[in-house]
């Protein structure tokens, strides 16, 4: 042992110490075995806590169309850029100064003091998608995406459509179809720091957001704004506090325009919302009742005698009807005393009956909420003068939708249908889905609706309704005057004015319903001259739904038939006292003729027009109108006198752009 | 002459062949060398660009600056591995003057300027190339002592005698740099001289009363809050890693284990790790190991544990076949240099120890470090050379090496 000591005096010391490095190295082997493949997992979850965050990737909104495809509103894609210039490098400074001056148009000077800011954060605002490509990946610029709302076609119908709020649907369309549009949101696993801040660049996982479905209503942009723009010139020139004028498809119930005016502004919904006393507009479906329940005809005779007529102590009086006539005339003249005699020979049961039937007192069952039923009593609550009065359109209230339907009944061969708003939904897979019109009932027979139809074309002919007329079609309609009811009593000055037609009355293609609300005026002579001015310009408004190929065989005028003639169009005014010079929108009907697509029409020298009359004007010839600024049409573009194309678009220049 | 072997001088003035000699050892311990210093700068670039964007330097300024280091390391671990070892001998004392010196500076006033503050420490000499003295302390320590216990091997069993002036010079050594203050690198540097002293045969008993006079320097240590924190963190997570929060004391610590857990059985993959990005501290340094853990796994860690013990193994082997008592303490001061700070690097990164600042050799970044490891890898070829030259082979008998304290080669032979 001794001599062996000798030899390696130092053996067992090292022995010792190799003993404790390998010991050393397996508890360490031990430990990471422990933390890495025991309590691996456990670990492998809080780095990832740590580590990463779950983001949330909003879908892309759906858009809303109108009819022929035309968005309405869209979702659009912005980056929110801001810069933190003290991450900048002092290399890139130059690199990020040039990048921020070219993809935001910034200047240089503005540039070089973003980058050279002591500031901690400076934000820019919001830019379009091709910003990202200058962008992206610059130490020190921030790029953060959102989503908004675009409504490129103005803000039109926003009643109609609603809002969105927070990325969920607020009222109208947006907010019933909220599902359909909202899409579904992706989910992103990326990147945080330290401090839990989103580190830019890394996404590790990414479920992709699904958009959202794209809604064809059955709106027609066109219609729309044709439609607000004659019923803001009348409420302009009645006075009146609003008002609102729809357009449908009798036949499909579909709205081709709604346009509900407040205060000067129209993004209301009144049109569902805020039922009214229909007054004389309700004569028809007093008839229609009478009519399908044999208690009446209409060459029948009855006598009015001077005008009044009592009742449970309330007296009915008639502005004009006096004497004998027919059921019919008495309609058209709108004979109040007439029909609220002819009322007693219905029940009570059977005039609420027929009532209900053509949708009073009962919802559209429109897609959009907010929608109001009207008034229409149970009979067990009526009084001895309710009958009476229901034949002229008191003690009942019906929203402007409904009276729209109901006429849209009659133009349909007595089958009520439920108003459309959607058309169809696009799903993004390329997938739709089209909403079928959808009937109602049949309220009357077709043979009935159309002698009613017969009997309201009266009424425009040479009626109350005739301010409504139109040289080239058949107008069926009826206007109507309740005396508007505030603060408790009926005012004697101001009234409800309405106006509801269709046409041409042979095969009726479109349902106008027109209302001023507190005008200075009567029904006919008011809301007639904005559903003139309505159809003539849906006429020549491309893209109207109208089934034009038909239009011309129907038209009574034989002003197109030479095709060569300048036509010079005059426009109904919607002044009140001008009695309304008769127009020729015949001409315009032969535009679209399948012999004659386009026709050549001269400028006329608006210069000193209002721009809102002058582009009625300019609808009226087939145009498509482009305005610049407000107020007196100063010049046009193409110069007036100048042939074009209809469905050109002529440029209104105003006095007051630019200045 | 034959008969003579130890005076077999003619040979020794024109060393034969200038390879890494006959042996394996040294041609293992240069591949062992080669694999974890590559390893080590491949783990760099992944853990350091974060690091050099936070301080406003090109993404690969440590790679390279580290590529630069282990470069010239290389070069002076071939330089030394053919300067016979006994040089050592000689230049022990003036090691520790040079060494002594620069630490000096560093804690002396006045010398701001080449010896600025940096994280709350004076720890770096601005020379042209920033030099860290307490690198060369370490190395000095183990030089000196190896010589030192050969000159006193026959004094050990007093402590007067023995053990005491030993501890003079490593406590003039050690406590400028507790006072830079790095009180981590104070303990490394003396655990080192100890290792070499036990080594070489002190009495247990010494190291028993050492002990206890340490203790009251332990306790006033303690005193101080936050390592008290850091020793309660300690205790807890030494039992159960688990309880670990990421919040106070034990955050490094949290880091440092989430980091090596999430790297489960194979990894997260080179480059995808992401501790590296602010969650860990010096990702690049003081915890690369942590690194290594969660780019490669429990294998990654399995190979760079065993690489490491593979190197202290062949050091080992090299220290018992010496030459002399010389080559054989300062072969295993050497190897002891690298297997001490590797253990303490990797245990605090496995949490095993409390959290220090101790670099991983050949891995962590900081030249100093690379240059001292490589010199001592390269000495230990040298001692592993010069036991196989084939000039000497009459001295080994019945595979031992004897006493050669008297024909060590160099200036020093008796």
């Amino acid at each position: 042992m001794a001599s062996r000591r000798d030899r390696d005096p130092l053996r067992f010391r090292r022995r010792v110490l190799i003993g404790v490095w390998l010991l050393s190295g397996t508890a360490v082997l031990v430990r990471a075995g422990q933390v890495q493949v025991v309590q691996g997992n456990h670990w492998q979850e809080l780095a990832l806590r740590q580590q990463r965050a779950a983001q949330e990737i909003p879908a892309s909104r759906g858009r809303i169309l109108d009819r022929e495809g035309v968005p309405l509103v869209e979702t659009q894609e912005q980056f929110e850029v801001g810069v933190a210039p003290r991450e900048v490098r002092t290399g890139d400074a130059e690199a990020v100064k040039q990048a921020l001056q070219s993809a935001l148009d910034l200047s240089e000077r503005r540039a070089r003091r973003i980058v050279e800011s002591d500031d901690r954060w400076i934000h820019l605002g919001r830019f379009p998608p091709s910003v990202q490509a200058e962008l992206r990946g610059l130490r020190g610029v921030y790029l953060t995406r959102s989503l908004r709302r675009d409504y490129p076609q103005g803000r039109m119908a926003l009643g109609v459509l609603g809002s969105v709020q927070e990325g969920r649907g607020a009222g109208g369309i947006e907010e019933a179809f909220d599902d359909v549009l909202r899409g579904r949101p992706g989910r992103a696993i990326v990147a945080k720091d330290p401090s839990g801040r989103i580190m830019g660049g890394q996404v590790f996982q990414m479920e992709a957001p699904i958009s959202g479905s794209d809604l064809t209503l059955t709106l027609d942009a066109d219609l729309q704004a044709i439609a607000k723009e004659a019923l803001m010139a009348a409420v302009d020139s009645t006075e009146a506090t609003g008002g609102d004028l729809l357009v449908t498809d009798p036949h499909t119930g579909e709205i081709l325009a709604a346009v509900s005016v407040k205060n000067g502004v129209d993004a209301g919904l009144s049109f569902i919302s805020e039922p009214v006393e229909p007054g004389s507009t309700i004569k028809p479906f007093i008839l229609a009742t009478l009519l399908s329940r044999g208690r009446a005809a209409l060459s029948e005779e009855v006598d009015v005698g001077d005008g009044t007529w009592s009742q449970c102590g309330r007296v009915v009086h008639d502005v004009s009807a006096r004497g004998v006539m027919t059921l019919a005339r008495a309609v058209q003249v709108s004979s109040n005393v007439a029909l609220a005699m002819k009322a007693q020979e219905l029940t009570p049961h059977e005039e609420w009956e027929g009532l209900r039937d053509f949708g009073f007192g009962v919802g559209t069952g429109i897609a959009i909420s907010g929608e109001s039923h009207g008034t229409l009593r149970k009979p067990d609550e009526w009084t001895c003068q309710s009958r009476a009065s229901h034949a002229i359109g008191y003690e009942i209230a019906a929203t402007p939708l409904q009276m729209a339907m109901a006429y849209g009944a009659l133009a349909n061969g007595g089958r009520l249908m439920e108003p459309r708003l959607v058309k169809e939904i696009r799903y993004p897979d390329g997938t739709q889905e089209a909403r079928e019109p959808r009937v109602v009932r049949r309220v009357i027979r077709r043979r009935l609706a159309e002698q009613i139809t017969e009997v309201l074309v009266g009424v425009v002919d040479d009626g109350t309704g005739t301010a409504a007329g139109l040289a080239s079609f058949t107008v069926a309609g009826k206007s109507g005057t309740a005396r508007a009811y505030v603060n408790g009593d009926y005012n004697r000055d101001r009234f409800f004015s309405s106006f509801v037609g269709y046409f041409p009355a042979e095969d009726p293609q479109l349902v106008i319903y027109a209302k001023l609300d507190e005008a200075k005026g009567y029904g006919g002579a008011l809301a007639g001259p904005v559903t003139r001015a309505t159809m003539e310009a849906a006429l020549a408004a491309r893209g109207t739904p109208l089934h034009l190929e038909v239009l011309p065989q129907l038209t009574r005028s034989t002003a197109g038939g030479s095709g060569q003639a300048a036509p010079v169009i005059r426009f109904a005014s919607t002044d009140l006292a001008a009695t309304p010079p008769r127009t020729d929108p015949s001409i315009i009907a032969q535009a679209w003729s399948p012999d004659r697509p386009v026709l050549e029409v001269q400028i006329p020298d608006l210069r000193g027009v209002p721009v809102r009359e002058a582009s009625r004007i300019l609808h009226a010839l087939g145009l498509r109108v482009e305005v610049q600024g407000s107020g007196m049409v100063r010049g046009t573009r193409p110069l007036s006198g100048r042939l074009v194309m209809t469905g050109d678009t002529v440029l209104l220049r105003s006095g007051r752009v630019g200045q | 002459m034959a008969a003579h072997p130890v005076d077999v001088a003619p040979a020794r003035t024109t060393l034969p062949d200038a390879g890494l000699g006959r042996g394996w050892e040294a041609s293992v311990l240069m591949a062992l060398t080669l694999l974890i210093l590559s390893f080590g700068l491949v783990t760099l670039f992944s853990a350091s660009p974060f690091v050099a964007r936070r301080i406003d330097v090109a993404d690969h300024y440590f790679v390279a600056q580290q590529a630069t280091g282990a470069a010239a390391g290389l070069v002076i671990m071939v330089v030394l591995a053919r300067v016979p070892y006994g040089f050592w001998r000689w230049a022990a004392w003036p090691l520790v003057a040079v060494a002594l010196v620069a630490l000096l500076v560093l804690i002396l006033p006045g010398t701001e300027a080449i010896a600025p503050v940096r994280n709350g420490a004076r720890r770096w000499l601005r020379l042209g190339i920033n030099v860290q003295p307490s690198e060369l302390a370490k190395f000095a320590i183990i030089v000196w002592t190896a010589m030192m216990a050969v000159k006193k091997r026959d004094q050990f069993k007093s402590l007067s005698r023995g053990l005491l002036p030993f501890m003079v010079v490593w406590g003039v050594l050690l406590l400028p740099i507790a006072l830079q203050p790095d009180l981590s690198t104070a303990f490394l540097a003396g655990a080192l001289g100890l290792l070499t002293v036990f080594a070489a045969g002190a009495r247990l008993s010494h190291f028993a009363f050492m002990g206890v006079l340490a203790s009251p320097i332990v306790w006033l240590l303690l005193q101080v809050d936050y390592r008290q924190a850091r020793l309660a963190s300690y205790v807890e997570q030494l039992s159960n890693p688990l309880a670990a929060t990421s919040d106070g004391a034990g955050y490094q610590f949290y880091q440092a284990m989430v980091a090596l857990g999430s790297g489960g059985i194979a990894g997260q993959g080179f480059g995808k790790g992401w501790q590296k990005f602010g969650f860990l501290p010096e990702p690049h340094n003081d915890f690369i190991f942590s690194m290594v853990g969660e780019e490669w796994g429990f294998l990654g860690v399995t190979l760079l544990v065993g690489l490491y013990l593979a190197l202290v193994l062949v050091g080992y082997r090299i220290a018992r076949r010496a030459p002399d008592l010389f080559g054989q303490l300062l072969a295993m001061g050497c190897t002891n240099l690298i297997a001490l700070q590797g253990f303490l690097h990797i245990g605090v990164g496995v949490g095993l120890l409390p959290t220090t600042g101790l670099a991983l050799p050949l891995f962590s970044y900081g030249r100093s470090n690379l240059l001292v490891t490589l010199a001592v890898l390269g000495i230990l070829m040298a001692v592993a050379r010069e036991t196989d030259l084939d000039w000497r082979p009459g001295l080994r008998q019945n595979g031992r090496a004897p006493d050669l304290a008297r024909v060590a080669i160099g200036g020093r032979r008796a």
